[in-house]
């Protein structure tokens, strides 16, 4: 404990320096650009002493930085089974899908209202060029960043500060990477018609359409997840099973 | 404040003056604008600085305490725009709180424990012991949400630091039982669509009249 605190002390002394990076800290961000690489996926065990090793930190900070990202919503611990980048339960997609229905509206809203006094036009309609390119492509990470960045164009400009930090946006990836595979194509057309329409309306500056197209979009995309088979979630017993 | 003793040591101990202080908002021992000393922390928290300065990051990143230059930290005291970005979110996630409450109402259990979480806001209290008040509040909007059983909804309503808005919105005490006795008998209707509309008119007339009900209460903060 007290060497712990010692060496919790000087890291955190070190980390002044560089912008106040507690060893937690570094665990946490390396967690989190595994998985914006790809190299981490849903489901995946992260074996402590991996961690330990890799990142050069003792066990305490990894203890500490999985039970942050897990109280985040990004790790899942079980106490037999140590802990797991976090996949989602039917319920738990369908929950977060509801959730993101209505935060999502409103950020496409605040957009709105924001470009109709002129600012962020230009940097929306380039996002939005910049994910069309995607149409009639498959899936990849460039995809899934030019789709990031056109959501991200659209919580900047609304310029809600408290929105920015409500949005489980490391959450969202998630859920992408984990269903990703079993989009039809089908369902990636009509998704595609669907930026479209929210494009349309928030540059026509009508912020209830834009509203409504935005959950329009992610209802559907509930609805299309929601009738995927069992195999594509996270079992409901293994999820209750976790502590 | 709390004994030295009661912080367990199964959670880290930064992790533990985290929750404190976050409890304590609520509770009334820490107030929006007051200034975080490390030492006067360590020393009440019987924790080393640097274990201090990990907790006063975290509630930083969390949004509920602001670093300032120079001059250590202090509990966040939102501006009358910040305080309209919270309520335009909390907003659109308690009207969905009240949607899915109504909608698992007949659940078992969950009329009962609705009914006793509303009861105490129904008739206005004209002289409410502020802290008592803010107590069967977090306990309504927490009954509310546990039925509701949307782990996402509870994560963004408890991340969204809205009792450092709340406290310092001075409501008549009739209106603000008649929108709870609406909120409460759409819920208990089962009346999805009621329960959503009289959650956010609820929020909604907040943010209407945020210039006449949000108040600095704490004058002393300004001088840092």
């Amino acid at each position: 404990m007290t060497e712990n605190r010692k060496r919790d002390e000087r890291t955190d002394q070190d980390a002044a320096r560089r912008r106040s990076k507690s060893s937690p800290d570094v665990v946490v961000d390396a967690i989190l650009s595994g998985i914006r690489s790809g190299w981490l996926v849903p489901g995946q065990r992260l074996v402590e002493a991996d961690l330990t090793h890799s990142l050069n930190v003792s066990r305490g900070p990894v203890r500490e930085a999985l039970k942050l990202l897990a109280a985040e919503g990004v790790v899942t611990l079980s106490q037999n089974r140590g802990a797991y980048v976090r996949a989602l339960t039917r319920k738990e997609v369908i929950d977060m899908l509801t959730v993101l229905e209505v935060i999502t509206g409103l950020t496409a809203k605040l957009a709105t209202y924001a470009m109709r006094r002129g600012g962020w036009r230009d940097a929306f309609r380039a996002a939005h060029e910049a994910l069309m390119v995607f149409r009639d492509q498959g899936d990849s990470v460039d995809f899934m960043e030019a789709r990031r960045h056109y959501y991200d164009v659209l919580l900047q400009a609304g310029g809600n500060e408290e929105l920015k930090r409500a949005m489980p946006l490391m959450q969202i990836h998630l859920l992408r990477l984990q269903f990703q595979q079993r989009v039809s194509q089908e369902d990636r057309a009509r998704q595609f018609k669907e930026y479209e329409r929210i494009t349309d309306a928030v540059l026509s500056g009508d912020a209830t359409r834009a509203e409504r197209m935005t959950r329009l979009h992610i209802r559907r995309t509930r609805m299309t997840l929601s009738r995927l088979p069992e195999a594509a979630f996270l079992r409901g017993d293994r999820e209750r099973s976790v502590a | 404040m709390p004994e030295k003793g009661t912080q367990r040591r199964a959670v880290s101990s930064s992790e533990a003056i985290v929750r404190d202080i976050i409890r304590g908002l609520y509770e009334g021992r820490y107030v929006a604008g007051q200034r975080l000393v490390e030492p006067n922390l360590a020393e009440h928290y019987g924790v080393s600085r640097g274990t201090v300065r990990e907790a006063v990051n975290r509630l930083s990143a969390q949004g509920i305490v602001e670093a300032q230059h120079q001059r250590g930290a202090r509990i966040r005291q939102p501006s009358k725009s910040e305080a309209l970005n919270m309520l335009l979110i909390t907003e659109v996630i308690v009207g969905l709180a009240a949607r899915q409450a109504a909608a698992k109402i007949d659940l078992p259990g969950a009329r009962d424990s609705f009914e006793a979480a509303l009861a105490p806001l129904m008739t206005p209290q004209h002289a409410p012991d502020p802290l008592e008040f803010a107590r069967l509040r977090s306990r309504f909007y927490r009954a509310m949400t546990r039925i509701a059983d949307n782990r996402e909804l509870e994560r963004i309503l408890s991340n969204l630091q809205v009792h450092l808005v709340r406290n310092r919105l001075v409501i008549d005490p009739e209106r603000r039982a008649e929108a709870y006795r609406r909120i409460g008998a759409a819920v208990l209707g089962g009346d999805e669509d009621g329960a959503e509309a009289a959650a956010r008119a609820h929020v909604r007339s907040l943010i209407e009249r945020l210039d006449e009900v949000f108040v600095t209460p704490f004058p002393f903060a300004r001088d840092g």
